[in-house]
């Protein structure tokens, strides 16, 4: 078979390839726990209560249409309340970014060459963008992408209808696709098109956008979500943004020609070696949602590694099939074409490779594969969790606990605000149960707050919360009950641990000795005794890795002294007893007996490592970590 | 007239081959040479258990037959010149001028059946910098390449012709090769697969070389199975066998292109024909392209100076330039299609193996050069047609040139371990103390020869007044923390050379013998500089 009379085969094949593939990423990310963000849980969440009658979404305490207009998930709740599942969710979402390669495909073949059209469609399905989006939670935004690519085919085929359904089903996932069919509309007057093709969009644009933007969210959001503090640089609120925007062009260029946004733009652009700047007016249809997202004050969205190139993706792909064809006037013989098909796919494999989301994945399958031991111990906390019972949870956990009627974020407790607003987070009538994972870093670090200990005290207290269960930094909750196992204590009488140390860390705290015990036979738990020497504000994060002498893993991490009493807040000479539950790893490679475990402490204010003095250089391994053997 | 012509054309190879060895002759023994050496001395010992001894492994005592990941071919070759010549590196480096020529010579045969400058082809390997460096040393990969040629110039010519005692000898050249390294086994796919394309089935003539090489290789593996229980091809495995993401993958891809490009210069002389073409020329801007979006993301990834990424990229085009040329002539051109497509294809086959191997370095393209060249080779009489000879003279001169260059920049190099050995660490040994090292490649074997004591992990044994000396370059592992606080600079030597080339620096990222060091890879196997060739550190033990 000649590579001209290729039929759809391929470009099917590589579709399939690349659904699949996702999709089984996708579960093993969701098995292992590793979604680590609340946007796949409010969808989800927000789709359960749709099937059980409820708009509401908890995690945000809004209507869902407070947050974004995401009409979308009123089509897909019939479809949730079959799978109830998230994985379903992500399925769609793999499923809907491969099948965009179709249309791009289609439109790419009937102005180019069936070769080069399967190259920048297999080009599409190795887009780094696009893979990172893929990864990264779920959005309606990803479903947007796969319906504007068909939107765009049916414009270049001149059916009327076909453009319409699909602008529609575009414009039903978020409220800013109604830019795009603004700008849509105006572009097909530019290229004189039938005036049908410019008055329907723009006008539907703009009703759906003053509507949706200015009348529906605010109505549901009260206040809570405030999307215009992402613009804080442009005006107090998006009437002076847009003014800002339009009176002061200079000052807006150069918030735009920043670092950061030409490495995106770069990102972006260049595994299409620039073929969407041959082809500017359909390129320029994007322009809304380019200035979005250039001019936003978070940094992520000038970033591929997440959702915020769902809506530009189909117009850069697209403005590159024109570019092509544009460069194929000047380049029109066959060698020459052929170097730009061989360009095009090295280009496209060398941005894979080296920023796509499949660079490391077998890094992050291995990363995913040892975390096995602690996602069976997670899934058997949330087992544990009634069904129909209110629950606080870090970001792993919330999306398999989603399909209930009452899901809280802890971060939101932690930090004391809404999530991009500057309002106080109201506190639910109730929690039944809670489930923190204290190692979490995007809940602890990134949300980090000053009154972050008193708001985790002030928590428990106010729901009357004790710890249920504890393993690995992950404390089970239940309202209701005394501790089961006392995290932290305050000793003011000296102790006699069952090892002794007497080791100084950083000449401010003395590391007594430790207890041990076995608590099952994949699990240990360890009592830390320290004593406080001098009070300096700092807190000290302790490693935990297996040590067997050949591999080492890291088991985990905590904050000495748990999250609820760190050494920064520690009284000089008091003696802090620290309860920590490790599980062992179930590696072919970790021996129990052989073994044992390594303590290495990281200093958080320096962020290097602490400076141990032991009282006995055999107390250290050779690298100056701290021994703890099993046995 | 043609016996004639034949006896010519085999006294210059042999010519070229000698005169290309003679002057690197006293080359410090360098790099894996060491470890070779290791199994050589006991083979000496007990010659049926080559790897049943212990190893100094950065900082470790390992069991040779679990690290060391080569077969014994080369050290038993070794062994036996030793045995009858004696050691030093003179009497080595000779008895390897054998392979060599051998290489010369079978690719003198193999290019004949595919292009009329055999002669040429021949010459262009001997003198690429890529073969030349290799075969100053007595690791085992020009070794390898020899009894590869050997294998497939034997099969093809006793396939084509029904000749089954080429076959058979062909199969023990192939058999020998899977014994030299263990990427000598890739031979019997590159035989299939010209079997396939002559006959599109598997007949006896192919089944016969295939399964004496087999068997001379299972032979091996039964050995290893009654001496150490398993076979050493897959306690070898273990070191190769690791998880390699697709960045790492397509990294070892684009060093080895960058490895064709840097040491196979040859190429430059073909741009001269192209750019001519209008639409070569565009093709080239476009390959240029691809180029600078890989300079581009390798300066931001792994901290290249632009000038280095330049160079990277320019080396990278290069060769993708020239396959694309050739893809392009292949589909417009029916003529030798069959035979572009086999060279072709062993040369892509090649490329692919090495890059999902733990790492890369220049010696790993040495397999494909044979298919590389000739290519090349076709493609000049194509291109240049008549006028060919001048062209061709240049050319060989001018990869001769490179070759010796950078031949002598790694001969600098290797000797600076020999030269710190004998020279300097005398100065720090007395009566009472001990003498330690960390360090491998050639520096270990010198300091070790000389009675030194490669330094264990634990650092147990040493005691106050015994020094360290450490190389920065050669791969070492650092002393731990726990001897860190036990040892005060004394002295640092740095070696340094006016010869603007150097083979191996870290800090500026280039090695001509591994593009992996840490975590950060390698795309360039040498660079201009007079940085210093290596420094030493010398340590007192204080407490």
């Amino acid at each position: 078979m000649k590579i001209k009379e290729l039929n759809n085969k391929p470009v099917w094949l590589a579709i399939i390839i690349y659904a699949a593939s996702f999709s089984c990423l996708s579960i093993l990310k969701y098995q292992n726990f590793i979604y680590n963000d609340f946007d796949l849980a409010i969808d989800a969440q927000t789709l359960w209560n749709i099937t059980h009658g409820s708009l509401y979404s908890s995690i945000h305490q809004v209507v869902f249409l407070g947050n974004h207009m995401r009409l979308i998930l009123f089509l897909l709740a019939p479809f949730y309340a079959i799978f109830k599942s998230p994985v379903f969710l992500l399925i769609l979402q793999s499923g809907a970014l491969g099948l965009a390669a179709y249309p791009l495909y289609k439109i790419a073949k009937g102005l180019l060459n069936p070769a080069i059209a399967l190259a920048i469609s297999v080009s599409y399905l190795l887009y780094p963008a696009l893979g990172y989006m893929n990864l990264f939670e779920f959005h309606p935004t990803a479903l947007a992408t796969c319906f504007l690519m068909f939107m765009l085919y049916y414009f270049y085929e001149n059916k009327f209808l076909g453009f319409c359904v699909f602008a529609l089903l575009a414009l039903l996932c978020q409220e800013n696709i109604s830019l795009l069919l603004i700008t849509m509309g105006i572009f097909a007057l530019f290229i004189k098109k039938d005036k049908k093709w410019a008055i329907l969009p723009i006008m539907a644009g703009i009703t759906y956008f003053y509507i949706a933007v200015f009348k529906i969210m605010p109505y549901f959001s009260k206040g809570t979500i405030a999307l215009s503090a992402l613009y804080s640089n442009l005006g107090s609120n998006l009437g002076e943004a847009f003014l800002t925007v339009s009176l002061n062009p200079a000052y807006v260029f150069s918030l735009l020609i920043v670092p950061g946004n030409l490495y995106f733009l770069f990102q972006l652009f260049m595994p299409l070696m620039f073929l969407p700047f041959l082809c500017l007016p359909l390129l320029a249809v994007s322009g809304p949602i380019f200035m979005q997202h250039l001019l936003s004050t978070r940094v992520m969205e000038q970033s591929i590694l997440y959702h915020y190139c769902a809506e530009l993706i189909p117009f850069i792909f697209v403005s590159a099939v024109y570019g092509a064809k544009r460069l194929f006037e000047i380049l029109d013989k066959p060698v020459e074409r052929r170097a730009v098909l061989c360009g095009l796919l090295s280009v496209a494999v060398i941005s894979s490779a080296h920023l796509g989301a499949l660079s490391n994945i077998s890094d992050k399958l291995n990363a995913w594969g040892l975390a096995e031991d602690i996602s069976r111990i997670r899934q058997g906390f949330i087992a544990r969790i009634p069904q129909d019972a209110s629950v606080a949870a870090t970001f792993v956990f919330l999306p398999k606990l989603s399909n209930r009627r009452h899901l809280y974020s802890f971060h939101h407790f932690y930090k004391g605000f809404f999530t991009m607003s500057s309002k106080k987070y109201r506190l639910p009538e109730t929690i039944d149960y809670a489930l923190i994972d204290f190692s979490d870093t995007h809940t602890f670090r990134d949300f980090y707050s000053k009154e972050g200990v008193k708001n985790i005290k002030d928590f428990l207290k106010q729901y009357n919360l004790g710890v249920l269960d504890f393993v690995n930094e992950i404390a089970l909750y239940k309202k209701g009950i005394a501790d089961n196992i006392s995290l932290y204590e305050v000793l003011d009488k000296q102790l006699k641990p069952q090892h002794i140390l007497s080791m100084k860390i950083d000449k401010n705290i003395v590391l007594e000795g430790y207890d041990i015990e076995e608590v099952s036979a994949d699990i240990v738990q360890v009592t830390f005794y320290w004593r406080c020497v001098k009070n300096t504000g700092i807190d000290y994060t302790g490693l935990i890795y297996s040590d067997d002498d050949k591999y080492s893993f890291c088991v985990s991490n905590f904050m000495i002294g748990s999250r609820l009493y760190p050494a920064s807040v520690w009284s000089a000479d008091k003696l802090v007893k620290d309860t920590h539950r490790f599980v062992l790893p179930k590696s072919k490679y970790y021996q129990k007996d052989g073994g044992g475990l390594l303590l290495v402490l990281v200093n958080s204010k320096s962020r290097k490592f602490a400076k141990i003095d032991p009282s006995n250089p055999e107390q250290l391994t050779e690298r100056g970590h701290i021994k703890i053997p099993l046995k | 007239m043609r016996k004639r012509a034949l006896i010519i054309s085999l006294s210059i190879i042999i010519l070229f081959a000698i005169l290309t060895g003679i002057p690197f002759i006293n080359q410090a023994f360098h790099i894996d040479d060491t470890n070779f050496l290791y199994i050589t001395k006991q083979i000496l010992r007990d010659p049926l258990r080559p790897y049943s001894f212990n190893i100094n492994w950065l900082g470790k005592e390992d069991y040779a037959f679990n690290i060391l990941c080569n077969p014994p071919l080369g050290p038993y070759y070794s062994a036996l010149i030793i045995k009858v010549f004696g050691e030093s590196e003179r009497i080595l480096h000779i008895a390897y001028m054998l392979f060599t020529l051998l290489s010369g010579i079978f690719m003198y045969f193999l290019a004949k059946r595919f292009t009329r400058q055999a002669l040429v082809s021949s010459l262009l390997l001997l003198s690429s910098p890529a073969f030349m460096v290799m075969s100053h040393t007595i690791m085992p990969d020009v070794a390898l390449l020899s009894l590869y040629l050997g294998g497939i110039s034997l099969f093809i010519y006793g396939f084509d012709k029904a000749k089954y005692g080429l076959l058979v000898l062909a199969g023990i050249f192939m058999g020998l090769a899977s014994l030299a390294r263990y990427s000598g086994l890739t031979v019997f796919f590159i035989a299939i697969f010209y079997a396939l394309l002559q006959e599109r089935k598997i007949s006896l003539k192919a089944i016969i070389p295939v399964f004496l090489g087999c068997l001379i290789f299972f032979g091996w593996c039964a050995h290893n199975i009654i001496v150490y229980k398993k076979p050493h091809f897959f306690a070898a495995s273990n070191f190769q066998l690791v998880t390699l993401t697709l960045e790492e993958i397509l990294a070892k891809l684009e060093a080895l292109l960058g490895y064709i490009g840097s040491t196979t210069i040859f190429f430059i002389s073909l741009l001269t024909v192209f750019l001519k073409n209008s639409s070569y020329r565009k093709a080239f801007l476009v390959i240029c392209t691809v180029g600078l979006y890989f300079a581009i993301i390798i300066k931001m990834r792994y901290a290249y100076t632009a000038l280095q990424s330049g160079i990277i990229a320019g080396f990278m085009v290069i060769p993708l330039y020239f396959f694309f040329i050739l893809a392009n002539k292949v589909i417009n051109n029916d003529k030798y299609k069959k035979e572009h497509i086999f060279l072709f294809v062993w040369m892509s086959f090649i490329l692919l193996f090495s890059s999902t191997i733990y790492f890369v370095a220049v010696k790993h393209i040495l397999l494909l050069l044979p298919a590389l060249i000739i290519l090349f080779v076709n493609m000049a009489e194509d291109e240049w047609k008549n006028a060919i000879q001048p062209y061709i003279v240049i050319t060989v001169l001018l990869t001769t040139l490179s070759g010796f260059a950078i031949s002598y920049a790694d001969y600098k190099y290797a000797n600076v371990y020999r030269d710190f050995a004998i020279k300097n660490a005398a100065r720090y040994k007395t009566s009472q103390n001990t003498v330690w090292f960390a360090g491998h490649w050639g520096f270990q074997y010198y300091m070790e020869k000389l009675g030194y004591a490669a330094l264990e992990d634990t650092g147990y044994s040493l005691r106050n007044g015994d020094f360290i000396i450490v190389p920065i370059l050669a791969e070492h592992k650092w002393p731990t923390k726990l001897l860190q606080d036990r040892i005060k600079l004394q002295d640092i030597y740095k070696y340094n050379s006016y010869f603007p080339i150097r083979t191996m620096s870290r800090s500026k990222n280039f090695n001509f013998y591994t593009n992996k060091i840490f975590s950060v890879p390698m795309f360039l196997a040498y660079y201009f500089s007079r940085k210093e060739l290596e420094t030493f550190a010398v340590y007192r033990i204080i407490k």
